[in-house]
């Protein structure tokens, strides 16, 4: 393959690195810029490359210059990450909270920057790539959360997203250290084949230690059990337009990403040495599955402000995302990746609601939440139905997402864990209820409003339109087939 | 020297690391266990490159792991300044505003 060739393959790519350097130089070059100006840059790099990455689902898989790897899962999350970014920058451009434009530019490039992060995380089975495509799209989030530094909370939240970010993805460097020296390669399949090899000679351990790094690392990310406890606080101290960075681009890039890992190594060992420790994984994975899915919707439960109950929702939701894991094979992967596609649009629907909180108070205290479907009635339906869904009430998207991991983890044998995830579905319904109920009450004053608005309700609208339609589940599953499918490991 | 030495000293450093970030003494100190974290990983790395015979694989990541390393350190020291301005300091047990409430 010429150079030229392989740029056209990374097309999406380049356009957010050259995009991402031009909304830098912006306001160095146009004094005069205003402050939407960047954010338009960047909205117009985004949809660029997302058209190109539309363009790419079609082009069948390549291997470019022997570090990226080019095929329908990636490309479908890499659009799946590049859309949810760009509704997190149509929330920021959004926000007239800040005074001035400070900080304004800086959001744009950093969430650029996040989204080419995992544009490499997501596409690739070269380990090193994996974890700089890691590694930029964590940088990208710990500047993010401190961004705001007139707010007060900035500095907390950056400190807690850099510290536990930086540990965790040490951690799978050292694993991915460890797998190099085990299997002579950075190459996931060839890993994989290793590891196979080394499984069947009877060292487990040797396996087992930096699996169960790489598995610290994509903890964090994904925030759970054992791993959880800073997703509630960073989510507390971040604004809402990295608020839905994080819960779905940041969360759905690395879900994918695990999903890939996983795969490869099955790939070579299910007919090899995994055999045997394919139980106790599916044990450890089902057993973290669960723990999460019931200490994040219990946790929920009793949050007072929006922002830390997003972010245990999301924790329990990332459980829900592991029950399909668990089951190491292609059906459950397939459940977990329509999960994540579905679970995406339906919280960027809830994160941009939360943009019409009334600040009088100052936090994003639920009970600001009074009278929402008073004053913008759109917005309170689409929030209802986009809850809905999160609980998974028919007639929605959501509903046959859990339906389909619930059916799959019950024929893979895992009935206690249905259990599990029925009561944190309860637990879900309860606290989405809290959430629903004071919409239609007598209105709370001092609401967000003006014409600025109009796009964070399309966006909330939209999803909500969006996971009605996808009631009609076939597509999600077609796309979720595919993708499994393009990781070739059965 | 055998590659186990090798293995071994890039352990110490991890724990060492390890050990410096859960000592929660200062910021400063938290990055600097970051720091060595990143950098047994490094020595593995070369360790195994060496010793494995193959390509140079292992030396390049080392190269990138102490690219990213750089990075990181300065977004982390640009992070704690901002946490020492707005709250005037930098031990990690100051940092407790958010929690359930």
């Amino acid at each position: 393959m010429s150079a030229l060739d392989s740029l056209l393959w990374l097309m999406p790519e380049a356009i957010l690195a050259l995009g991402a350097c031009v909304v830098l130089a912006w306001d160095l070059v146009f004094k005069k810029a205003r402050p939407w100006e960047s954010g338009a840059v960047g909205l117009t790099c985004l949809a660029g490359a997302s058209f190109f990455l539309f363009q790419r689902l079609g082009w069948g898989e390549a291997d470019v210059l022997g570090m990226v790897r080019v095929d329908f899962h990636g490309t479908l999350f890499q659009l799946a990450v590049a859309l949810s970014a760009a509704a997190a920058l149509i929330l920021e451009m959004a926000d007239r909270h800040p005074p001035g434009r400070e900080g304004r530019t800086e959001t744009v490039f950093l969430l650029m920057a996040g989204v080419l992060g995992a544009f490499f995380l997501l596409g690739t089975w070269n380990l090193m790539m994996l974890y700089l495509g890691f590694e930029g799209l964590g940088l990208a989030v710990y500047a993010l959360v401190a961004v705001r530094k007139w707010e007060k909370d900035s500095a907390e939240a950056g400190v807690k997203a850099l510290v536990y970010g930086a540990l965790s993805s040490g951690l799978m460097l050292y694993g991915i250290s460890l797998l190099y020296g085990l299997g002579g390669s950075l190459d996931l399949r060839e890993i994989g084949l290793e590891t196979a090899r080394v499984l069947a000679s009877g060292h487990v351990v040797e396996v087992a230690v930096p699996f169960l790094l790489l598995l610290a690392g994509f903890g964090f990310k994904l925030a759970f059990l054992p791993f959880h406890f800073w997703a509630p606080d960073v989510y507390q101290g971040s604004s809402t337009p990295v608020l839905s960075f994080l819960a779905v681009a940041s969360k759905v890039a690395g879900a994918a990403a695990f999903l890939r890992v996983l795969a490869g190594w099955l790939a070579a060992g299910l007919d090899g040495g995994l055999g045997e420790v394919l139980a106790p994984t599916i044990w450890i994975l089902a057993a973290i599955a669960a723990a999460t899915m019931l200490l994040g919707s219990l946790a929920a439960l009793k949050q007072k402000n929006l922002h830390r109950l997003l972010g245990w929702s999301s924790v329990a939701q990332g459980g829900f995302f592991l029950i399909g894991v668990a089951l190491l094979g292609r059906y459950g992967f397939e459940a977990a990746s329509a999960y994540l596609l579905v679970y995406g649009l339906t919280m960027i629907g809830i994160v941009a609601a939360a943009f019409f909180l009334s600040r009088k108070s100052g936090g994003l205290q639920l009970r600001t939440l009074r009278g929402l479907g008073r004053t913008h009635p759109w917005v309170g339906v689409s929030l209802v139905i986009l809850l809905a869904s999160l609980v998974g009430l028919p007639p929605t998207a959501g509903f046959f997402a859990k339906w389909l991991l619930l059916v799959r983890a019950w024929e893979g044998g895992l009935g206690w864990l249905v259990m599990v995830a029925g009561l944190s579905t309860i637990l879900t319904l309860v606290y989405a209820l809290r959430l629903a109920r004071p919409l239609f009450l007598e209105s709370e004053t001092d609401r967000p409003s003006g014409s600025n608005l109009w796009p964070v309700q399309a966006l909330v609208v939209g999803a909500a339109a969006g996971v009605v339609a996808l009631f009609h589940f076939t597509p999600v599953l077609d796309l979720a087939r595919k993708s499994v499918e393009s990781l070739r490991f059965f | 020297m055998s590659l186990v030495a090798y293995l071994v000293v890039a352990a110490l450093l991890m724990v060492a690391g390890l050990a410096m970030v859960a000592s929660r003494r200062s910021l400063i100190h938290v990055l600097i266990g970051l720091e060595l974290v990143l950098n047994a990983s490094a020595l593995n790395f070369v360790a195994f490159d060496r010793y494995s015979g193959g390509g140079q694989e292992g030396q390049l990541a080392a190269l990138f792991v102490i690219v990213v390393a750089a990075a990181e350190a300065a977004l982390g020291l640009a992070i704690v300044l901002h946490a020492y301005s707005s709250k005037g300091s930098i031990r990690p047990d100051d940092f407790r505003s958010l929690g359930d409430s």
